[in-house]
């Protein structure tokens, strides 16, 4: 199979994942007790009998999940329960940009810190910046961004009154989240990329590679660091789940507008379409991403094998 | 050359030599202890000659290499005394930039294992080149053909194809002949095989022995030859050292060690080797034991625990070098026949 | 192993197939274990906290539900030793029951994992064929869901009660232990033991299941060790969102979202529950690391080297 196949047959791959999500999403949420409109006073009959025929609610349970399935399949994600107003894709479309800063912004960090200490950890096993690069990492893996975020608030915005504690503005404000929610793959990437590298050490081509007496350099970026960085690629995938969940939690101690704040606040208000609508999405992105990353290691590594 | 250090007074020989390790000690220092893993080891290696290097595995032959190439393992890995002198010059006062001149360039080293000596990420023709474009500061397209030249020379069939070729891609047999190419490509003066052969199938072992005798007459090359194999030895080696938990046992030509061995360990390892000439209903005779834990601190000559001929004086002192003939050496102060 | 639970990469330990092999190994694992300060330390302060997640709630003269009006917001005194919340309930107290709900949640929504785990990964690695393929595919699969979103979607459905959060949490951990598992028995299938007893006519399935006790358990144990902390890492964040342990019960996850929100006022409102889940992570991390060292000798760098 040749790589271009490999895509096509990937991507025709996810209509199947992301039908079995939608069913999934739907009866979930059809599982629910209580309905959206459950409020503390009952509507009237007749606005209640509406307001379920606008949304179809009346109609069996198998044509709303066809309705739903084919306008999902369109990309159409339906209305708001709680917004009337608008759609589930306006939504989105107002607030995914946000997140994604957020998101992209904190894997930058996180790449650029935990790269650079994962590999200079790993060349000086044993050594000072050995010990001190794994031991800040193992703090912060331990140290959770909900601890860490009001921690940051209170020190770096309340006793110190150097950086701002909401908001998404200006760029300064997106400097403690950026910190709070790339911190643990900070860790997390040093230490995958400090294992990778010792691994790749001790194999015999490099020892082989040093035999040519090739620069220091050299054997480092071309014999080292390509096999010892191929777990960290690995990682992204996963990593990436995790950027968007631990933004849920980021967006609501900064009070970020983003995609994540929406969906706690739909998930708490019983707003069916619009929390779906935001786990479907995230899955297609987050399947994409996936992708995107297997097709990076086909690069990477030429042993891999097409199935 | 053999014929000069008959009659030439050592010194001489020395200052002749392509390469001479003096008294080299190397140390690997692990957590758990020291590994005296070379211990005061000597021999001279001639121009355009073969010297194989004989012992168990854990006998200091690959650290002995190592220690020449100045690449023991690291951190842990030191060499702590003695002298290695390549070229009239001393490897271990050479700075670090000097010594990656020198690896690749004037020494060549094929290793054992041809499946993890590749690497697996890049293709067989940027390892052919990247070395040789360092070395010799040529654009890559001549080193690219002169890669394609190499591999031709080892023989390996559509050169210029497999110069795109992955190391996955190719047979055990072939990725030793590329390694054997790499080592190659800059036509060094000393090649270092460290069991060249002892991962790949008998018939392609021969191939690869045979190629390396006939590179050697082509390009003027000295070699030496660790192996486990006696056979091997017999059939390429001019000079012989063998080796045990560290130290030289014995040194000497390969008519020297084959016919008239002098050490027990040697006449030991000679009696385990099965050969067709040998009387078959004589059974095989193993060396009992294992050999010593090169941590322990080892009283006189590590050999004695497993040693038939060992009697109290062994333990007393590591034994005297002794001549047998002129190039001919052992150290144990028994007369063993 | 030196893979940090990164997706991928399961490598089998080597069989002890006899019972001295198998003695030695676990007590040359112990040995490592009791030389690890780190790992120590990690083990004592667990303790330490299981104890107090018990008994504190029973030593503590008030309950953590009572309500004192006229001690709101207290600073740590001799009295309340870690303060008072904002309806006057001794933080102390709320911390120690937080602990338990925490500790109870890490522990049991690990449990869960682990068999769901090691079914269906010896399940796929039993069948073999078809059916491993199709099941392995979809832990592939699985591994590039938004998890967390998912489970706000079941605790929204459901209902936030603590049972639900164990099953929900224990739901989406399992991926990497099926892995593992998998892994061992087809790693164990091919061995030449196993083909011998077979000839002779023993069972088979018998025999790898035996070995398979025999060589699961370090990985297990390890990996589970380094699962409670990811899964009290999940408790907190769904309890900070909300969505998790229900006032008035407490959770660490719950006191440091209380305590985010006064954070300018009453810092230690956040204090002692953030030091406690960050001490106590800490301290697993370690205490999984040191495990992992103690019972993969591979990782002994100083022994490496030639012939």
């Amino acid at each position: 199979m040749s790589r271009l196949q490999y895509t096509l047959w990937r991507l025709i791959g996810i209509v199947p994942v992301m039908v079995l999500i939608t069913t999934f999403a739907f009866f979930l949420m059809r599982a629910a007790p209580g309905g959206p409109f459950d409020k503390e006073k009952a509507l009237p009959p007749e606005i209640e009998k509406n307001i379920r025929a606008k949304y179809h609610l009346d109609d069996p349970l198998i044509v709303q999940y066809g309705r739903y399935l084919f306008s999902v399949m369109r990309g159409d994600l339906g209305p708001s329960f709680k917004y009337p107003n608008r759609t589930v894709n306006e939504i989105i479309v107002e607030s995914f940009p946000v997140s994604l800063k957020l998101g992209l912004l904190a894997m930058c960090f996180a790449l650029f810190f935990g790269l650079s200490a994962g590999v200079i950890s790993a060349l000086k096993q044993n050594r000072w910046q050995d010990y001190t690069f794994m031991g800040f990492a193992l703090f912060g893996v331990s140290v959770p961004n909900i601890v860490l975020g009001p921690l940051l608030v209170l020190i770096f915005g309340l006793w110190l009154g150097w950086l701002p504690v909401a908001g998404w503005e200006s760029p300064v404000d997106a400097v403690l989240p950026t910190i709070t929610l790339g911190a643990i793959y900070v860790a997390y990437i040093s230490r995958i990329s400090r294992a990778g590298i010792l691994e790749v050490l001790g194999q015999d081509y490099v020892t082989v590679a040093r035999a040519k007496g090739l620069p220091q350099r050299i054997v480092v970026f071309r014999h080292i660091l390509r096999g010892g960085l191929l777990p960290v690629v690995s990682f992204l995938g996963p990593a990436f789940a995790s950027i968007l969940t631990g933004s849920i939690v980021v967006e609501k101690i900064f009070h970020i507008p983003g995609l994540g704040q929406h969906f706690v606040q739909a998930a708490l208000n019983r707003d069916y379409t619009l929390a779906m609508g935001t786990v479907i999405f995230y899955a297609l992105i987050l399947i994409l991403l996936n992708l995107v990353v297997d097709l990076l290691y086909t690069f990477l590594d030429p042993r891999v094998r097409y199935e | 050359m053999r014929s000069i250090q008959k009659w030439m007074p050592v010194e001489l020989v020395m200052a002749d030599s392509l390469l001479v390790v003096d008294r080299l000690k190397s140390y690997i220092y692990t957590r758990y202890g020291v590994v005296r893993a070379v211990n005061d080891v000597s021999f001279e290696l001639a121009e355009g000659d073969t010297l194989g290097i004989v012992g168990e595995s854990g006998s200091g032959k690959s650290m002995t290499c190592m220690s020449i190439l100045g690449l023991l393992p690291q951190p842990f890995g030191k060499m702590v005394a003695g002298r290695i002198r390549f070229r009239n010059e001393d490897l271990h006062t050479q700075s670090s930039r000097q010594m990656q001149q020198i690896r690749g360039k004037e020494i060549g080293m094929v290793f054992q294992d041809p499946m993890t000596s590749l690497n697996p990420f890049l293709t067989v023709g940027t390892q052919l080149t990247e070395g040789y474009v360092v070395h010799q500061q040529v654009a890559k397209q001549e080193a690219w053909q002169h890669a394609i030249d190499m591999l031709d020379k080892v023989g390996i069939p559509e050169a210029e194809k497999r110069m795109l070729s992955y190391p996955h891609e190719l047979s055990g047999g072939m990725r030793q002949r590329v390694m054997i190419a790499i080592a190659l490509m800059c036509s060094p003066a000393l090649l270092i095989a460290d069991e060249p052969t002892s991962a790949l199938d008998v018939t392609i072992q021969a191939q690869i022995l045979e190629l390396l005798k006939s590179l050697q007459r082509q390009m003027k090359m000295s070699i030496i030859l660790i192996t486990h194999d006696l056979g091997i030895v017999a059939a390429t080696c001019k000079q012989v050292i063998v080796m045990y938990a560290g130290r030289v046992m014995e040194a000497g030509s390969v008519d020297d060690i084959f016919y008239r061995p002098k050490h027990p360990y040697t006449i030991g390892l000679l009696q385990s080797v099965p050969s067709l000439e040998a009387d078959r209903e004589k059974p095989l005779q193993p060396i009992d034991g294992n050999p010593p834990d090169l941590m322990a601190d080892i009283q006189g000559c590590p050999f004695h625990p497993r040693c038939a001929y060992g009697d109290a004086a062994c333990l007393q002192e590591f034994p005297q070098q002794r001549t047998a003939t002129t190039g001919h050496s052992f150290y144990c102060c028994k007369d063993v026949e | 192993m030196s893979n940090s639970s990164v997706a991928g990469s399961v490598n089998a330990t080597t069989p002890a197939n006899n019972q001295v092999g198998r003695r030695s190994l676990w007590a040359d694992a112990f040995r490592r274990l009791a030389a690890n300060r780190m790992a120590l330390f990690g083990a004592g302060f667990v303790l330490f906290v299981l104890i107090l997640a018990i008994v504190g709630p029973m030593l503590s003269p008030y309950k953590y539900d009572q309500i004192h009006w006229d001690a709101m917001n207290a600073a740590p005194s001799s009295k309340h030793l870690c303060g008072t919340d904002e309806l006057g309930r001794d933080l102390c107290t709320r911390v120690f029951y937080g602990a338990r709900v925490s500790m109870a949640v890490g522990v049991l929504a690990t449990l869960v994992s682990v068999i769901i785990g090691i079914l269906w990964g010896a399940t796929a690695g039993f069948v073999g064929g078809r059916v491993d393929s199709y099941m392995m595919r979809m832990v592939d699969v699985l591994y590039a869901m938004p998890f967390m979103f998912f489970v706000i979607l079941l605790m929204t459905v459901f209902g936030r009660n603590i049972y639900n959060l164990f099953i929900a949490l224990g739901a989406v951990q399992w991926l990497t232990m099926s892995r593992i598992v998998r892994g061992q028995v087809l790693s164990l299938k091919q061995k030449e033991f196993v083909e011998s007893a077979r000839a002779i006519g023993l069972s088979w399935w018998l025999i790898i299941a035996r070995h398979l006790v025999r060589n699961l358990l370090g990985p297990v144990i390890v990996y589970a060790t380094l699962m409670v902390p990811a899964v009290m890492i999940e408790e907190a964040f769904l309890s900070f969102l909300g969505l998790g342990v229900q006032p008035p019960m407490s959770s660490w996850g719950s006191l440091i979202n209380e305590g985010a929100r006064t954070i300018d006022l009453y810092p230690w409102h956040i204090l002692f529950p953030g030091a406690s889940l960050s001490l106590t992570l800490l301290s697993l991390n370690f205490l999984g690391d040191g495990l992992r060292d103690a019972l993969d000798p591979k990782m002994d760098a100083g022994r490496a080297g030639h012939g």
